[in-house]
């Protein structure tokens, strides 16, 4: 059982902090890039055709609360992404803390009220990163000795644990997803996905039976992962087998980017989470 | 420590909010339907809803076709240029095939008008691209085996003439030849 009340080194959330800001700053150039081609006024889905996709003024489907800048100012996009740039940036090295992991969160979730339906693999599991990153950050990267952010603190502990469960969750319903589909069950799935071309893995026909290998691998891979993620002295097996599953999602989707949010959220699986519950004490001098 | 029994209360409620919603994508029931509209502040509020879920990998309605959107510009009217390709590699494929898979449940689910709205969009784009701005006769959505050669009409999965208004606006006229099962012996396209 693992106690989420225990301070813990904030080591572990610094790099998960590191990393993703990493991705979010690819993720930021990518719609410097190409945001206002598709989000701007006259983009490929603009204001009008995004607000009948995601239900406006329609009794029951939430979208008062979605509430992004671009609604109204369609030509913010640049501001806003060059805005999630630099955060990003100040979250990699450390700077800012909270304020800038909450500027990249603030920048992500802007796009996504704005178009919902053009979510990306890699962007659900990115901003709820963020949003858990935003209880404690970690470190500053070029903090002063002694300074006291590199004290153990019962928040890097409840930040790594959120997303130790969110990972969890979202694997759950990856695996639900697709065995909804008869094409995750006959080993279709990923013969498919490897004629679109889309992964790294390339074959001529003839190659059926690997195709349906890499469909069965990556339903048991996940199986094994959440079976594996629920005994904290296994966490180094679910660590690997994660990273076996990212193979997969290279070789079949080719979404590097996805399989890079994965790696980060896989750092969550250390050892350092089942910290013996003898340590109760250590939390009166804790750092919260 | 009372602190931390709130703090317990707020992850398990969070956890259970998610989970709900998660659960809820494929089907759902009454009650959970109720539940997320109650949650609908927290959930769309703080960016944790239902578009939130893993994306498929794979769609079975799609299957191993390439999508496309294809259109007949005024200095072409005859000739289909196509405009938006799922194969296409470049650093926004992902996203391309996103909006052509929402564009293809659409149409599979016949939801005409929620087409149209989506197509009026990329037709504006179209015609106000500042390096290529072009005029639209016409304009079609294409689901296209990478396997075998289809019949044409299997392929498109919608197909408009475009209708100028007086005032600058325009609208979509369906053309229905592609689906008749005897073909019109006049073979050129109707315009509006």
């Amino acid at each position: 059982m693992v106690n989420w009340f225990i301070p813990l080194s904030p080591k572990t959330i610094s790099i998960i902090r590191i990393v993703c800001g990493l991705i979010a700053a690819i993720h930021f150039l990518l719609l410097l890039a190409t945001g206002t081609t598709w989000l701007g006024a006259q983009g490929w889905l603009n204001v009008e055709s995004s607000s009948f996709l995601i239900g406006e003024s329609v009794p029951g489907t939430g979208s008062f609360y979605r509430w992004s800048i671009l609604f109204w100012y369609p030509e913010a996009i640049t501001w806003v992404a060059g805005a999630g740039l630099l955060a990003s940036l100040a979250a990699i090295a450390g700077l800012g803390s909270r304020v800038s992991t909450f500027i990249v969160w603030l920048c992500l979730a802007t796009f996504h009220h704005r178009a919902p339906l053009l979510t990306l693999l890699h962007e659900p599991l990115l901003v709820a990163m963020f949003a858990y990153l935003t209880i404690d950050p970690g470190r500053n990267s070029w903090s002063r000795p002694g300074f006291s952010s590199g004290t153990d603190r019962i928040t890097s502990n409840v930040a790594t644990q959120l997303i130790f469960c969110h990972l969890w969750i979202w694997i759950a319903f990856s695996l639900a997803s697709m065995l909804a589909s008869p094409l995750w069950w006959n080993g279709e799935a990923g013969w498919l996905l490897i004629q679109q071309g889309r992964g790294w893995l390339h074959l001529s026909e003839g190659w059926e039976w690997l195709g349906q290998l890499l469909t069965h691998l990556t339903i048991a891979l996940q199986m094994a992962i959440l079976c594996c993620m629920l005994r904290t002295d296994w966490s180094w097996l679910s660590r690997w087998m994660l990273y076996l599953f990212v193979i997969c999602v290279l070789l079949l989707l080719g979404d590097w980017l996805y399989a890079s949010v994965l790696l980060a959220a896989s750092l969550s699986l250390t050892p350092n989470q089942s910290l013996p519950e003898t340590h109760h004490g250590a939390s009166k001098s804790a750092n919260i | 420590m009372q602190w931390q029994w709130g703090l317990r209360l707020l992850i398990l409620f969070h956890f259970f909010a998610l989970g709900m919603t998660y659960s809820a994508n494929w089907q759902r029931s009454a009650i959970q339907d109720n539940m997320l509209s109650l949650l609908h502040p927290y959930l769309i509020g703080g960016n944790w809803y239902q578009e939130m879920l893993p994306v498929e990998w794979i769609s079975d309605s799609i299957g191993q076709k390439t999508l496309r959107i294809s259109i007949q510009t005024v200095d072409s009217p005859q000739s289909w240029t196509p405009a938006l390709d799922s194969s296409v590699k470049s650093i926004d494929q992902a996203r391309m095939q996103r909006l052509l898979h929402v564009l293809t449940e659409l149409a599979l689910s016949e939801d005409t008008h929620g087409l149209t709205k989506v197509l009026k969009s990329i037709v504006l784009h179209l015609e106000h691209d500042p390096v290529r701005p072009q005029q639209l006769v016409g304009i079609r959505l294409e689901k296209l085996s990478e396997t075998f050669v289809q019949p044409e009409s299997e392929s498109i999965l919608y197909e408009a003439s475009l209708a100028r208004f007086p005032s600058g606006e325009f609208g979509f006229v369906p053309r229905i030849e592609s689906h008749r099962s005897v073909r019109s012996l006049d073979s050129s396209r109707g315009t509006p």
